[in-house]
């Protein structure tokens, strides 16, 4: 059985729907991330695992024990369940020491030690120990939070969106070095983000939410190569969504046959290729069998470039980022090839043509 | 130096007169008079029942804001809108219609037991007020987080919230603390004897002996001792709210089978502090028939309030104009110690800068004695803090770039300030006006000693009549001081829900 198990948990704030039916299952030492945009119900969901909020209906068990099922409901504090906030959150009115020590019991001999381990452990100087969090960096507060969080070894580790205050070369180090720390700890940590980069790289496991229903849950690499729908591929980043025929393994579309998987579905269906998968190569006349397009439009951007691609005959125009060496300028005639196979999208959520 | 620089200096100067005079007092008498004056027993006694006096209400009163403030602001409290009205509303009775109120119920009143009381009621929701908004400020999160590290609720109420109340709470019981030194009318009511009692007491025997100046020195002392307890307790601490994060609504207490005796306290508090009140204006009122409304009278005491306030309120906002703008535009240190000596200043009792203004008019400036001038200028000294509070907050909302265009576009800074920073800053002007006369509106012991001669406020003629055991004729000027008061008590509530971000 799962180290935690979320099973059809509603929430409603009035008329509201946060939640609906949302159920989830989190192997012990596992790295869980909720991905989805704002107002998706992923910080909901992190506030009624945390005990902070209580769920309408549904059950949540962590490690055998009923935390919440219906009524009936184990208070936050009774949880054992570490949270690192958005802002850390940490106590205005105690100095770093008593933050990361205020999980620990008060006249513990072994507390300074600890409190020494902690901060060695998310790599802080042991002399920032008698500052107030007002005159740490961000990036510092949430490591602050982090050993807080972690002093009094809590069965699951819960993180909301706690890289998103920082910059970005910081946020890749800081998620990096809590990904090791966590993972080296053993701790079942969830993450919450709006950031599927963040998402895809921290996580064994990636579920995808919006307007409070879970989408989808797996591997980060299947959902980012076989998303259920077109919302999840988009959301994982850029996708390249075409109508198409399938028949016996191949799909007849605007950019030619493409190999599908096999075992998929028979007849009009949606495909969608990651736009990697697709090469330029800049020719001079064309031949048969092959698809050819013109670039259009580019736009430099350092060491990615992007070139909208006019798909010849088809009325198409794709959106390609690639780097600037791999990117004809524009008006140049380009044969385009595809690697790999599509994915056939399910059935749901037809939004585009 | 600019004109609203120097503007500001002079304002700062005349506000430190009363205790340049304090100081002057008590060289010219020397030691061995001034020693012989303040160490005997009456001295003793008064300084014993001032300090018994503050230490007891000012405890008290943290304690009830606190519950008040958290039930209000942090439970499902049936009608904790309703509530925390009726928790600000006991500003709207002046602290000796309180007495007047209670002493006509229970007669027998008096008192160090009636004092505590009373003080308690008249004078709890100056912590009420910032304990709430401080509460409302509260970043849950952080309560979040204390409970996600194992701390069940009282535990988080205790290590969390309670320090963050600090500041709140301080600078609230050091409101307290300061009126309970200077109220006057409260105390005579009941028959406790207080240093400003005694000083009032004092002048109307001797008129302007060295008896009542040296009590005054006495009195200015113990302000100052509060104001540096505070200072001390306060520390250097900062309470910066770390991050910025999404701020969450807190989610209400459940206090379920509490909810009964939960309500009683704010119940039993509205009932002490604005039942009686009510009930025994009402009874004087309905004994006391027509024949107590004397309109000729009470018209003239009402005129002659509305334009001291008024004139008051329009003389301490225009002095705090240049002191505002300068702790908002050039913070140093300079304006740190202008503000300083403005401070000190607002929280001396009215009795001492009363005292200090007849003494140095008669001496120095007869012509101004007992003159409008006179009274007005008191009012602004005594006022000038709380005219500074509304006033600051306003500009610092007025862009500086408007002044930085107005000034490039050929205007003198004090053009500036007029035409532009001041039109902006309005509504905190008509604020700090309103907070000035609410004060003056209600302000007994300084009138009664610098007013013109013929001057009959509300509050005078509302103290001669229930000095005269005139109950019933002095019901009415209660009544239109309460009414009076209670929009402007109302605008105190609005803004301090405002200025909590909801």
């Amino acid at each position: 059985m799962s180290f935690l198990t979320i099973e059809s948990v509603c929430k409603n704030y009035g008329a509201t729907a946060a939640l609906t039916d949302v159920s989830l299952a989190v192997e012990r030492g596992s790295r869980t991330a909720v991905i989805g945009p704002s107002g998706s119900g992923k910080t909901t969901l992190l506030r009624i695992i945390a005990g902070s909020e209580t769920p309408d209906s549904g059950r949540l068990v962590l490690d055998g024990e009923v935390l919440a099922d219906g009524a009936a409901f184990v208070p936050a504090w009774r949880r054992g369940i570490g949270i690192v906030a958005q802002d850390g959150a940490l106590f205005p009115h105690l100095n770093i020491a008593d933050n990361i020590g205020f999980g620990l019991p008060r006249h513990d001999a072994g507390r300074t030690a600890r409190i020494h381990d902690l901060m060695t452990m998310v790599e802080l100087d042991a002399s920032l120990l008698q500052r107030r969090p007002d005159q740490l960096s961000g990036g510092q507060q949430q490591r602050v939070a982090l050993a807080r969080a972690l002093a009094p070894g809590p069965r699951l580790m819960l993180l909301d969106e706690p890289f998103s205050a920082l910059d970005t070369a910081l946020r890749v180090s800081t998620r990096k070095a809590v990904a090791s720390l966590l993972g080296a700890a053993g701790i079942t940590t969830i993450l919450v983000t709006h950031d599927q980069t963040e998402a895809l790289s921290f996580a064994d496991q990636v579920a995808v939410m919006r307007q409070g229903r879970l989408l989808q849950t797996g591997l980060p690499r299947d959902l980012y190569l076989h998303p259920v729908d077109a919302m999840v591929a988009e959301f994982l980043g850029d996708a390249i969504i075409l109508s198409a025929e399938i028949k016996d393994g191949w799909a007849l579309c605007a950019l030619g046959h493409i190999a599908v998987e096999q075992g998929g579905r028979q007849g009009a269906a949606r495909i969608m290729l990651r736009p990697e998968q697709i090469g330029l190569v800049p020719v001079v006349e064309g031949g048969p069998g092959k698809i050819f397009g013109k670039v259009v439009e580019t736009d430099f951007g350092g060491s990615l470039c992007t070139a909208v691609v006019e798909v010849a005959g088809a009325g198409l125009l794709l959106t390609l980022r690639r780097p600037p060496m791999e990117t004809p300028p524009a008006g140049t005639a380009v044969e385009i090839t595809v690697t790999g196979t599509a994915h056939v999208l399910g059935e749901t959520s037809p939004r585009r043509p | 130096m600019s004109w609203i620089g120097l503007a500001a200096v002079l304002v700062s100067i005349a506000s430190l007169l009363p205790l340049g005079f304090i100081i002057w007092i008590a060289v010219q008498t020397g030691w061995a008079t001034a020693s012989v004056m303040i160490f005997r027993s009456y001295v003793g006694d008064l300084l014993v029942n001032t300090m018994l006096l503050v230490a007891l209400t000012v405890p008290i009163c943290i304690v009830l804001a606190v519950a008040l403030a958290w039930l209000t602001e942090r439970t499902d409290l049936p009608g904790a809108r309703l509530w925390a009205g009726l928790a600000v509303a006991p500003l709207a009775v002046p602290a000796f219609v309180q007495s007047y109120a209670w002493i006509s119920l229970l007669p027998g009143l008096h008192g160090l037991g009636a004092g505590v009381l009373i003080s308690v009621l008249a004078y709890f929701p100056f912590l009420y007020l910032p304990v709430a908004s401080a509460l409302r400020r509260l970043d849950p999160g952080l309560e979040d987080a204390a409970a996600s590290l194992g701390h069940a609720p009282w535990q988080v109420f205790r290590r969390v919230v309670l320090p963050q109340l600090r500041l709140a709470i301080l600078g609230g019981a050091l409101l307290v603390g300061l009126h309970l030194l200077a109220e006057y009318g409260l105390f005579v009511m009941i028959r406790f004897d207080t240093f400003t009692t005694a000083i009032v007491q004092q002048f109307q025997s001797t008129f302007n002996g060295p008896a009542a100046n040296m009590l005054a020195g006495v009195l200015v002392a113990c302000c100052l001792v509060l104001l540096m307890l505070e200072g001390g307790l306060r520390g250097r601490e900062r309470y910066a709210r770390v991050g910025s994060g999404a701020a969450v609504v807190p989610r209400p207490f459940r206090l379920g089978r509490a909810t009964i005796p939960c309500l009683l306290l704010p119940l039993i508090i509205a009932i002490l502090s604005l039942g009686v009140p009510f009930v025994t204006l009402t009874r004087w009122l309905v004994a006391g028939g027509a024949d107590i409304w004397r309109f000729g009278q009470i018209g003239l005491a009402l005129g002659q309030t509305l334009v001291l306030a008024i004139g008051g309120a329009a003389f301490a906002t225009l002095l705090a104009i240049p002191m505002a703008w300068i702790s908002i535009r050039r913070p140093g240190a300079l304006q740190r110690l202008l503000e300083g000596c403005n401070y000190i200043v607002g929280s001396l009792p009215g009795v001492v800068v009363a005292l200090a203004l007849v003494t140095i008019t008669v001496r120095v400036a007869l012509p101004l004695y007992q003159t409008l001038f006179t009274i007005l200028a008191a009012y602004a000294l005594m006022f000038l803090p709380r005219a500074l509070i509304s006033l600051r907050a306003s500009i610092a909302q007025a862009p500086v770039e408007l002044e930085q265009a107005a000034g490039s576009l050929g205007r003198s800074p004090v053009r500036v300030l007029w035409s532009v920073t001041m039109r902006l800053a309005a509504p905190g002007a008509a604020a700090s006006m309103a907070l000035v006369s609410l004060g003056i509106f209600n302000e007994l012991t300084a009138t009664q000693m610098l007013a013109p001669n013929g001057t009959r406020t509300l509050a005078m003629a509302f103290w001669a009549l229930s000095g005269e055991i005139d109950y019933a004729g002095a019901a009415p000027y209660a009544v239109i001081m309460v009414l009076f008061s209670l929009p402007l008590t109302w605008l105190l509530y609005v803004q301090s829900r405002r200025s909590a971000g909801r």
